[in-house]
């Protein structure tokens, strides 16, 4: 069980149109990883995230997720998508929001049990949230509706956590703020990140995949310099200080890199 | 005014306009907040079709009108999920050809349609009394179903994606409302006629959602906002027609006043914003 990889793309292709998005990816993500998604816009980050969701289905390959098929390990996957994809002004309070991501689970005609409630409870509050239960969406700030949807989904109770762009519209300060959050809870499961900012995310992360319609996958955050100008064309920043050597993926702890270094 | 109260049909009016307005106001909250209007002016246009078809056959052109309406939501629903880009393309075109398909059936049909009017600008004060036994049964079904899928289809409607990945069944959910709203078109028709359908569809939950900052309370105010303008329409009409001598269609003239209320509400809003932040 251990060994079976969280996710697991083999020679995966997706064309749109006569454009290859992607071309023979392929990609394992491990229990206890931390693996930031990263490439240029338009290089198929977020196509490469839609197909571990299941979303959209490859033209050719395989994508496996917990050893299964993406439409089958539908509620083992917690997933944060950007602010774009969703309708932020969407009459809907803060605990009715969190509680949504616990509604495939409960069953259809149910009500939520004590269980349910208790789950829901705890992501309140891991996401500090419980004083703004009752706040509608929209008069929440950037960084509040940020772990309004994390915690909606923690409630699924995932075996891996997706992000898509977490801190892309958010000021760099409380963007900071949501990687120090989410370094917390790569102690407690799989995280998988997408950003096109790579400089940011390094600090974090313990493995690294470039996208740029082929997946280079790194290890470690170490990514090579000249690969990641490569990938973008110009040069690159890596804003926190990088350890060159981190320890193995679930015990890495770079917790704060406050200054920045070049 | 008061002796118009007596008469039968007048009464059949009022009771239909209440009826329709649950319905309506529960179901256009859901085509408000989930931005899919112009599905609803697709399914109502395309129910126009069913009317044409109706007349030419010989059936009841609501009957065809039902038939049409529900056929197009399940295809709009099955197509939705595979034609991504060109979904909004389809829908004009369901949009358009259930009208020319209704405007040729009448034009084949033998002699003069001489209610063809109300089925475009409707008819509150001709309803029958099998309609408001129909009014009735839809909201019935409207209220069960909202009320026992209430948290899946809020899940749905507010981020389809995350509820997909979540392990709801999207699709079922999608459909389902579709065909609440494809019967909820064709009983508003009644009312408004099937061009102005959207706008009783969509006015007063836009008007609520300047207040309420939740799906229930919305569908709550919808389905006030939406009796009122009905009834204000009814009696404004007859009103006009006994004090002035206007003989104005009740339909438009509730739509004008949902507008009117919208415009209201908006300004009122405005006011309390001073700067926007």
């Amino acid at each position: 069980m251990s060994d079976t990889p969280i996710i697991e793309l083999e020679g995966v292709s997706k064309t749109f149109g006569y454009n290859a998005v992607l071309e023979d990816v392929n990609l394992r993500v491990a229990p206890g990883e931390f693996l930031g998604i990263i490439g240029p816009n338009g290089g198929g980050k977020t196509v490469l995230l839609r197909l571990i969701l299941g979303l959209i289905a490859p033209d050719k390959g395989l994508v496996r997720v917990l050893g299964r098929a993406p439409d089958e390990a539908r509620g083992k996957v917690g997933y944060v998508p950007q602010f774009a994809r969703f309708d932020a002004e969407f009459p809907i309070s803060v605990i009715d929001a969190v509680r949504s991501g616990r509604v495939a689970r409960k069953g259809l005609l149910r009500r939520f049990s004590a269980a349910d409630h208790k789950v829901v409870d705890e992501a309140l509050s891991s996401l500090h949230l419980k004083d703004l239960v009752d706040r509608q969406l929209g008069k929440l700030s950037g960084g509040q509706l940020q772990r309004v949807m994390i915690a909606r989904a923690l409630v699924c109770e995932p075996s891996v956590l997706l992000l898509d762009e977490p801190t892309a519209s958010l000021d760099p300060e409380i963007g900071h703020g949501v990687y120090e959050l989410l370094a917390e809870l790569s102690h407690r499961m799989t995280l998988v990140i997408v950003s096109h900012d790579i400089g940011v995310v390094s600090g974090y992360v313990t493995s690294v995949a470039c996208v740029n319609r082929r997946v280079f996958y790194h290890p470690t955050s170490d990514v090579p310099r000249d690969l990641v100008e490569q990938l973008y064309h110009c040069p690159v920043h890596f804003m926190p200080p990088r350890p060159s050597d981190l320890p193995g993926p679930g015990h890495a702890d770079h917790a704060c890199h406050c200054q920045e270094s070049k | 005014m008061i002796e118009t109260l007596s008469f039968a049909f007048f009464q059949r009016a009022i009771i239909g306009g209440l009826l329709i307005s649950v319905a309506c106001g529960i179901v256009g909250s859901l085509v408000v907040v989930k931005r899919m209007s112009s599905v609803s002016g697709s399914i109502s246009h395309a129910a126009f079709g069913g009317v044409g078809l109706g007349y030419f056959f010989g059936f009841d052109p609501m009957l065809g009108a039902a038939g049409f309406s529900v056929l197009s939501s399940v295809g709009i629903g099955l197509s939705y999920r595979r034609l991504q880009g060109s979904f909004d393309t389809l829908l004009s075109m369901i949009w358009s050809l259930g009208m020319a398909v209704g405007l040729l059936f009448i034009a084949l049909s033998p002699g003069y349609a001489p209610d063809l009017m109300s089925y475009l600008f409707g008819s509150i004060l001709l309803v029958p009394e099998g309609f408001l036994w129909f009014a009735f049964a839809l909201d019935a079904a409207v209220i069960v179903v909202v009320a026992l899928l209430f948290r899946e289809i809020q899940v749905v409607v507010f981020d389809e994606e995350f509820a997909q990945v979540s392990g709801v069944n999207v699709e079922a959910i999608w459909q389902t409302l579709l065909i609440m709203t494809a019967l909820t078109v064709v009983t508003v028709m009644k009312v408004v006629g099937a061009i102005l359908v959207i706008a009783l569809l969509t006015f007063p939950p836009a008007i609520a959602r300047q207040f309420c900052t939740n799906l229930k309370p919305l569908m709550l105010w919808s389905v006030l906002i939406s009796a009122a303008t009905t009834m204000l329409g009814l009696f404004g009409s007859v009103w006009l027609g006994q004090a002035f001598d206007l003989q104005l269609p009740t339909g438009p003239l509730v739509i004008l006043i949902a507008a009117g209320a919208y415009l209201l509400a908006s300004v009122g809003k405005w006011k309390k914003k001073p700067t926007a932040s």
